[in-house]
């Protein structure tokens, strides 16, 4: 019953649009991921879903039922705000009672305070209920916020931004308990997210927005591993992906993609993928390799040879800097390799772990069909 | 010894001697009246002017009795009754303001959080009425007053007292209002519950810093005011600042109930604005630095 369809929804700003024909089913149960950088509509999507705004043009169903003009009431949607939106004059007992108390409700004093108690324990939160919102962490905001969406059993979940403002350790805390009540609640959930970590580790299913536009939906998996274009392959992952600018020259049935800026930097591609590249017909590509898969080798075996230009020493794994003829290659290396500014270093990659961009649109070159 | 921000000491005497200077000439009609009110009457003609005389409370008694006056050694019958006055005062100066609340608050709220056609010219016009000089409308409102049978009513001098407290209160509050967030709003809105019972809910009570603000400052403008009592009102409902008036006739001017009246008149500002100094200069700063 709880699912949400945008049928091409267009939200205008004046004259900008904010969100532009956006179509898209959310399933029943479902914790659906929008991810983006700012500015890319995420908020503004909540909000048409919470009827907070009035669509511009196209449909919105929520649960089967066409929703363009609910008023927020009666959508029975819960929403929490990257700002938690407490209400700074009521205790967090009456925050979080407050839609329990809401017209539509019916309920009595003890039933309210039942459930607010109920909630409060499992949010690990009873001994806060008499505290006014200025009094809490950032985290314990978060807590109430959310407490505040669960109280009511709304159908669907809108979560903005939930784990920004939190500090790092509480995030991470925060990130887990969030996906497993979640799937203990089974309610349909819109999680927005501008980082790509919640994104991924959160999602059944990832929508990828920018200006707008919704670029690509599909599991975390797919969507890492094989981003529609370079503007996806860019905002998912961390450290940011290595983009090159090659030239591409067809030998027999292989294709060889040379750096423009230095023609050292070579990968032969064969069979399909040469294939792929032949009947796009572009004299230049922009390719992406993620930086965990290149691999530091010997200088004496390793096929490319670049120089350190700064190396960060990390715990788990080091992030490590390599001018390379003129490109400026970002490297995962292993926990226990030092390096050197100015040391010569070898890498590398194979072939199949290179992306094939269209430099002209952004396209991945085998993900479009 | 070190000054604050290494102002040079001599600028720094300067700037406190003007503060002085300032103070003093602004205290110093206010000061004269209260001794005023407390000297006889030959007092207060004598020249050199007294600082130090035997205070008496008879300006007082005249005023509140309303009965006698003594000049000399005749004694006059008096019907001013300054009681009244000050009750028109309060009746006056306490409905504008819950006049002006009441239309007022809507009034902010929808300038603050809706954008419709004409928002900043509606809200500038009412701002206009507070730089624009009273005297400039006073003669066809007489007019009009007179036509309609207001002149001399309180519900007119409450109505033509909206120039002075509703653009106070809309403009004090306009820009409260704008400093909650909307998304409080619409946290409520998706609670359940319709905009008329989130503004009750949640903008309400945290605007009531502001709507306490406004209102006071609003009641003391109200309450200073002398030329709409003077010109649309007559003695049943003139404001206590034309009381002081009753005292000057042909025959005499009685300077120590002027003053004794003054005194009266502006005691309740007075306490008010000490009172609540502190929400005063908040609600002020709000809608001085809000544009």
């Amino acid at each position: 019953m709880s699912t949400v369809v945008f049928e091409s929804v267009t939200k205008m700003y004046g004259q900008t649009p904010a969100v532009k024909d956006l179509s898209l089913e959310i399933k029943e149960a479902e914790f659906f991921v929008i991810v983006g950088p700012s500015g890319a509509g995420k908020t503004t999507t909540l909000k048409l879903t919470a009827g907070l705004l009035p669509l511009t043009s196209g449909k919105l169903y929520i649960g089967g039922r066409l929703a363009n003009s609910l008023s927020p009431a009666q959508r029975n949607v819960a929403m929490t705000f990257e700002s938690y939106a407490l209400y700074p004059h009521m205790t967090v007992q009456d925050n979080i009672a407050n839609p329990l108390h809401s017209p539509g409700m019916n309920l009595s004093e003890s039933q309210i305070a039942s459930r607010v108690h109920e909630i409060a324990e499992m949010l690990g939160m009873g001994q806060l209920l008499e505290r006014y919102p200025r009094e809490l962490s950032g985290g314990q905001k978060q807590r109430v916020a959310l407490g505040r969406a669960m109280v009511r059993r709304p159908s669907i979940f809108l979560l903005d931004e939930p784990l920004s403002h939190v500090d790092a350790k509480v995030r991470q805390h925060m990130r887990i308990e969030l996906n497993r009540l979640q799937k203990e609640l089974k309610t349909t959930t819109i999680y927005v997210t501008h980082d790509y970590v919640e994104a991924l580790s959160l999602g059944d299913r990832v929508g990828v927005l920018n200006h707008g536009e919704l670029i690509q939906v599909g599991p975390p998996e797919e969507v890492y591993s094989r981003p529609l274009n370079e503007f996806v392959a860019k905002h998912l992952g961390q450290p940011e992906i290595n983009l090159i600018d090659v030239i591409v020259t067809s030998r027999n049935g292989t294709v060889l993609l040379q750096g423009a800026k230095n023609p050292k930097l070579q990968f032969v591609l064969e069979g399909k993928r040469a294939q792929v590249v032949k009947e796009a017909n572009c004299p230049n590509l922009r390719i992406g390799i993620r930086p965990h898969k290149i691999t530091c080798a010997p200088v004496e075996a390793g096929a490319l040879i670049g120089e350190v230009y700064v190396f960060e020493p990390a715990v788990i794994s080091g992030q490590l800097m390599v001018d390379f003829g003129g490109y400026m290659l970002t490297v995962l290396t292993k926990a226990s390799d030092r390096f050197r500014i100015g040391q010569k270093v070898g890498f590398e990659v194979s072939p199949n772990d290179v992306y094939l961009f269209d430099p002209q649109t952004g396209k991945n070159l085998e993900a479009a069909r | 010894m070190k000054h604050a921000k290494g102002e040079p000491l001599l600028l720094k005497i300067v700037l406190d001697a003007l503060l002085v200077v300032m103070f003093l000439a602004i205290l110093f009609p206010f000061i004269w009246i209260v001794l005023a009110a407390f000297k006889t009457e030959a007092d207060i003609l004598a020249w050199p002017p007294k600082f130090r005389f035997p205070p008496t409370l008879d300006h007082f008694r005249n005023i509140l009795s309303g009965k006698t006056y003594e000049l000399g050694k005749a004694s006059l019958q008096s019907n001013i009754d300054i009681v009244r006055f000050f009750f028109n005062s309060l009746i006056v100066s306490c409905g504008s303001i819950i006049v002006s609340l009441l239309v007022g608050v809507p009034a902010a709220y929808a300038i603050a959080r809706f954008k419709f056609r004409g928002r900043e010219n509606i809200a500038f016009t009412l701002l206009s009425f507070r730089f624009a000089p009273a005297l400039m409308v006073i003669i066809p409102l007489y007019i009009i007053f007179r036509k309609m049978g207001l002149n001399n009513t309180y519900i007119g001098l409450i109505w033509v007292y909206q120039l002075i407290t509703l653009p106070m209160i809309v403009w004090i509050l306009r820009g409260y209002i704008e400093d909650i967030s909307p998304e409080l709003e619409e946290a409520c809105l998706i609670d359940g519950y319709s905009q008329w019972r989130t503004f009750w809910r949640i903008t309400l009570p945290l605007a009531r810093p502001g709507v306490v603000a406004a209102g006071l400052l609003a009641f003391i403008y109200a309450w200073n005011n002398f030329l709409f009592g003077l010109i649309l009102g007559g003695s049943a409902v003139q404001p206590i600042t034309l009381g002081a008036l009753q005292f000057i006739s042909t025959a005499y001017v009685r300077y120590g109930d002027i003053a004794a009246t003054i005194v009266l008149a502006f005691l309740p500002a007075l306490i008010l604005s000490i009172y609540s100094q502190r929400h005063l200069v908040r609600g002020l700063s709000f809608g001085a630095v809000k544009a």
